[in-house]
């Protein structure tokens, strides 16, 4: 288990075209979020492709502006706000995908973004693995991410696969051990409250 | 008469017309084999008269002469209807390389607007006018949008065959590779409207709506395509701003067709 800023160094001996899974307990689920955008968002300039099955995109820039911030830069890809029937209105830098069991259609706008907005260096986080479980049979699952991850490595991309260790479960375990090339697990030291990290 | 030229070019070799919707010319290793004439298939919905638009405008850039044949709707109006790619320029159609044509023009010319069932005489004034389009503008793309609209007028099976073998012979030896678009609906368990068009053209794509928990993906596979190996799989694609994207169906799941005809 490492935290957060044990996190970010790790991260910084990446190479493009990794894909990380990052299991996070809840009480570091926004550090985690807001660290990993900030790190590759403003620290290492790159474009951040923030995909969503967990919580409307609205309610992340919330925080991310919270945290100051900004969300320009940062391109998300929203497969709940459609479905909870809070996405009247599409806001810049927000896709929306009908349904987080549109698997296909999450990967379509990803591919969309990085044509759109071609840059250098892209990272691309998926939040999170156990959100779209909920949704979708664990064998279209898996395929779902294989073809996904292949494909963010054909363009370099980052790839952050966000699990919840509350909600641990070894299939998951499993299936992103088998894609991913790294597993972190990620939590607040030992003492420290989450709100007090430093990020 | 000329002596033919049986030699056989392997299928590695045949000169490719790259479509430019790069999903697309990697599932058909490399783009249509020049001078094929393509069946786009589909029921309504589906994307069809979008991806041949693609495939123009693809080859209008490319500086090859395009020719879009509107048979249903006014070109300009469809046009405004399309989704409007980061790629297109206007300067495509004023240079002359993007062209359009309203079939009931040539109807009106050839003195048929008023037909409701055209001769075997009438069919081969049509395919002599569309000829001649493709020649004055040296077309090396063409698109008719749909036949199955030019067929409706035809009526009997000896004509339809007779045209599609005649427009099809003709724009091949024209070098011209042409997207011919097929209306089908849903519950239609073939890839063409008559059946005849689907047995005559070089290949067919077959573009559906897939049903899958209740919601409906839009598909694309190709069932057909003389002259190259290409991928026989279903892909999912989304119509966008940067053109048709395509990635894999997931078939984790299971899955009930309601588009998309011989799909089912």
């Amino acid at each position: 288990m490492v935290d957060i800023r044990g996190l970010l160094e790790k991260l910084d001996s990446m190479e493009s075209g990794s894909a990380v899974a990052l299991k996070v307990d809840v009480e570091s689920y926004f550090d985690v979020i807001t660290a990993l955008t900030d790190d590759f968002k403003r620290d290492k300039d790159m474009q951040v492709i923030y995909t969503t099955s967990t919580i409307s995109s609205s309610t992340i820039i919330q925080v991310l502006e919270a945290f100051d911030i900004g969300c320009e830069g940062i391109q998300f890809v929203d497969a709940v706000s459609y479905m909870t029937m809070g996405a009247s209105e599409q806001p810049e830098g927000v896709t929306f995908v009908e349904s987080p069991t549109m698997l296909e259609n999450i990967s379509l706008k990803i591919e969309y973004l990085l044509k759109k907005y071609p840059m250098d260096e892209n990272t691309v986080i998926i939040d999170s693995i156990d959100s779209l479980a909920i949704h979708n049979d664990n064998r279209i699952l898996s395929e779902f991410l294989h073809i996904l991850i292949s494909n963010l490595r054909s363009h370099d991309c980052f790839t952050f696969i966000l699990s919840v260790s509350e909600q641990d479960s070894e299939d998951i375990d499993n299936m992103l051990a088998m894609v991913c090339d790294d597993f972190i697990e990620v939590g607040p030291k030992k003492g420290e409250e989450s709100g007090e990290i430093e990020v | 008469m000329g002596e033919k030229d049986w030699s056989i070019i392997p299928d590695k070799e045949r000169e490719r017309c790259v479509t430019g919707i790069e999903a697309l010319d990697t599932i058909l290793n490399g783009g249509i084999p020049r001078s094929n004439s393509v069946l786009v298939t589909g029921s309504c919905g589906t994307g069809k008269t979008t991806l041949s638009l693609e495939f123009l405008v693809h080859g209008a850039i490319n500086e090859e002469n395009c020719l879009f044949i509107s048979v249903t709707e006014d070109s300009m109006k469809m046009l405004n209807n399309v989704v409007p790619y980061d790629f297109f320029d206007q300067s495509l159609i004023e240079e002359g390389y993007l062209s359009f044509v309203d079939m009931p023009d040539i109807y009106e010319e050839l003195g048929l607007l008023d037909k409701s069932e055209f001769s075997f005489k009438e069919i081969d004034e049509l395919i002599e006018r569309i000829e001649e389009l493709v020649l004055e503008k040296d077309v090396k793309r063409l698109v008719i949008d749909s036949v199955t609209s030019v067929c409706f007028q035809l009526k009997t099976e000896e004509k339809i065959r007779d045209f599609m073998l005649q427009l099809m012979k003709m724009l091949s030896s024209h070098g011209c590779t042409s997207l011919l678009v097929s209306e089908i609906s849903p519950e239609e368990p073939r890839y063409s409207q008559y059946g005849v068009e689907e047995a005559i053209a070089d290949g067919i794509i077959m573009m559906g709506n897939l049903e899958r928990q209740g919601d409906l993906l839009r598909t694309l596979q190709v069932v057909k395509m003389r002259g190259t190996d290409h991928s026989r799989a279903k892909y999912v694609l989304d119509l966008t701003s940067v053109g048709v994207l395509l990635v894999p169906l997931l078939k984790g799941g299971g899955v009930d067709t309601v588009g998309g005809g011989a799909d089912g």
